[in-house]
């Protein structure tokens, strides 16, 4: 029964029945994770993901239950825990721009796309660059699978924020990247979840 | 292939298999749950209970709750070892060894004598200046694959073990100038390759001793666009043009933090809460613990350009943490120096080293300690520096042509200056 609890209802009924929150961490821990990690590597990110659920818990008398999903209000508690580790995040991508590789995460060279790899470098150096409110967009965007209105709610501005933003970062990437204006494109860039 | 798929791509071998993490943070986050499920037990019995409770009874219970919560408390701190890599720095109220507060104020002395302040942030026209010596182990591929291969051809995160792949420490020198725009030059020369076996250098000669990426000429042509700004693409030495990115660039500008050891304390501190996610295992904790203050103290120091009263202070804040160690070692061009040290953390120990005597920062560097332990270093000896950053001269200059002590020494030439 409980797991056919919208996540408005179980995080409601946690308040007074706290273990119904586990259908909460249960739905959403694995995505929670595949944010951070993208972001920040695996060990930051998996403690990132701990604390995540840790103020999501201590936090959920605040959550509005009429929101029903869950999915914004945690990716926006994420991306607060993940500003935490912005200046390392920073650091590593200007160690990729500068040296041109990776401290890979599995050192599993199989993995690797050489497609991808041919503009790393570039895309590092333009990410470490980026304001941090326009990576947050576009990281939402792109590795949480989060649509424009749920990155709105997540961050907790207006819609028309998280546009410009996302326009501006996009811009920046493709003039790093020496990539087609983005008429060229598709007009909503989001991408197909998973 | 657009930015959105690009960046799609981007990291994506960090997406590994959840369980594990999922398992280790489940547990932390049940025994937060249980303890709330107590307190709310414990409510509804309050609420439910007719007429006062004899005391030792209420005493029992609020001790019962006290060592639950406490309990839960150590248990999200292990998680926090397990998931976030072990911490060094003991927290708590432990007493620090004397020599280690010795030798750190000492360095702040050392600071303060160095001369005037001057804070090193460049004005307009100016750049930062900051050379340094860098070793890293690498592996490479040569012949290089072409850019459709399902292989990369660097790796700086362990060795590589393929017919065409060979490893080494990789020694460069790096010289950057950053004007606050984000604008300037960069410089990479490579130094002669240290392998770890007389068969391994033979056998690289032998196939013509490719160097590695981003010297190998291969590279340079296959990436091409990483190296559109270079102004000189030499195989031993590269030098590149930063174009900045505007007003997204921000220079670490520490000239507003205070002097005083425990204000200084205290304002990288409130950084950090203002930040946001300050210690989120304990929302109503009203201070970071010692391995987290030490850590935004060192990144003041090793990212921003302090004053040498600013250097004291963060020498003297260091000081007064409990439960730091510091311990004397050399870096890689044998300068002796101390270093605080943390971790290890996938099997690898991250070392700060520094001149006690002048407070000038030496290096930095990741040391393997336990190679079974590690992500890419297996067949490494313990005790391998896997990357080291020596820090060898640094200052403001006038154009990315200028040295540091090329400008100190026309500062000192300048008519009405103490040297002239």
């Amino acid at each position: 029964m409980n797991a056919n609890r919208t996540d408005g209802e179980a995080i409601a009924a946690s308040l007074s029945e706290p273990r119904a929150f586990g259908v909460v961490f249960e739905r959403h821990f694995d995505p929670i994770l595949r944010y951070l990690r993208r972001r920040l590597g695996d060990g930051p990110g998996e403690e990132a993901a701990a604390q995540t659920f840790f103020v999501a818990f201590d936090r959920r008398a605040s959550f509005d239950p009429e929101r029903g999903d869950a999915r914004p209000w945690l990716f926006g508690i994420a991306t607060n825990v993940a500003r935490r580790h912005r200046r390392g995040e920073v650091r590593e991508l200007r160690a990729i721009a500068a040296l041109g590789s990776e401290t890979s995460a599995t050192g599993d060279r199989a993995e690797a796309k050489v497609d991808a790899e041919r503009l790393r470098v570039p895309l590092a150096r333009c990410l470490a660059e980026l304001p941090a409110e326009e990576a947050d967009v576009l990281y939402l965007l792109v590795w949480a699978e989060l649509d424009q209105p749920e990155i709105a709610r997540a961050l907790e501005v207006p819609l028309g924020t998280v546009k410009s933003r996302l326009s501006r970062a996009r811009a920046r990437l493709r003039e790093a990247l020496d990539l087609p204006h983005a008429d060229a494109f598709p007009a909503d860039p989001t991408p197909t979840r998973r | 292939m657009d930015e959105l798929t690009l960046l799609q791509s981007f990291r994506a071998e960090r997406d590994t298999d959840p369980a594990p993490a999922r398992q280790a943070v489940w547990r932390a986050l049940e025994a937060r749950i249980e303890a709330a499920a107590e307190e709310s037990r414990a409510f509804g019995e309050r609420v439910a209970a007719t007429g006062p409770r004899p005391a030792a009874v209420r005493r029992r219970r609020g001790l019962g709750t006290v060592r639950r919560r406490r309990l839960v408390a150590f248990a999200a701190a292990v998680l926090a070892v397990i998931v976030g890599g072990a911490l060094v720095l003991e927290s708590g109220p432990t007493a620090q060894p004397a020599s280690a507060a010795e030798i750190l104020h000492e360095a702040a002395d050392a600071a303060t004598a160095a001369g005037a302040p001057a804070a090193l942030i460049p004005g307009p026209g100016q750049f930062y200046y900051r050379k340094e010596a860098r070793l890293n182990v690498t592996g490479w591929t040569s012949p290089v694959p072409g850019p459709h291969a399902d292989a990369p051809v660097e790796t700086s995160g362990g060795t590589s073990d393929g017919p065409d792949d060979y490893n080494a420490i990789v020694p460069t020198t790096v010289t950057m100038w950053t004007a606050t725009d984000g604008s300037g030059r960069v410089r990479e020369e490579i130094g002669p390759l240290r392998f770890w076996s007389q068969a391994e250098e033979a056998r690289w000669k032998k196939a013509g001793s490719p160097l590695p990426p981003p010297f190998n000429p291969e590279y340079q042509q296959l990436y091409k666009s990483a190296f559109r700004n270079a102004t000189e693409l030499g195989p031993e030495a590269l030098d590149y043009k930063l174009d900045g990115f505007g007003s997204s660039f921000h220079f670490p500008d520490t000239s507003k933090l205070p002097t005083d050891p425990k204000a200084l304390r205290q304002a990288v501190e409130a950084n950090a809460i203002e930040v946001g996610g300050f210690n989120l295992l304990y929302p109503k904790a009203t201070h970071l613990d010692v391995e987290q203050t030490a850590a935004e103290l060192l990144n003041v120091l090793f990212e921003g350009t302090p004053t040498p009263r600013l250097q004291a202070a963060i020498f003297d804040a260091l000081a007064e943490l409990p439960g730091i160690e510091v311990t004397a070692t050399t870096d890689s061009l044998g300068r002796e120096g101390d270093a605080i040290a943390f971790g290890p953390e996938d099997g690898v120990r991250r070392e700060y080293l520094f001149d006690p005597a002048t407070s000038t920062l030496l290096a930095e560097r990741g040391v393997l300690v336990d190679p079974a332990a590690s992500r890419g270093y297996r067949k490494l000896p313990a005790g391998t520096a896997i990357g080291e950053r020596d820090f060898l001269e640094s200052g403001v200059v006038g154009s990315t042509a200028e040295t540091a002590g090329e400008a100190a020494a026309r500062a000192a030439a300048k008519p009405g200056s103490e040297a002239s």
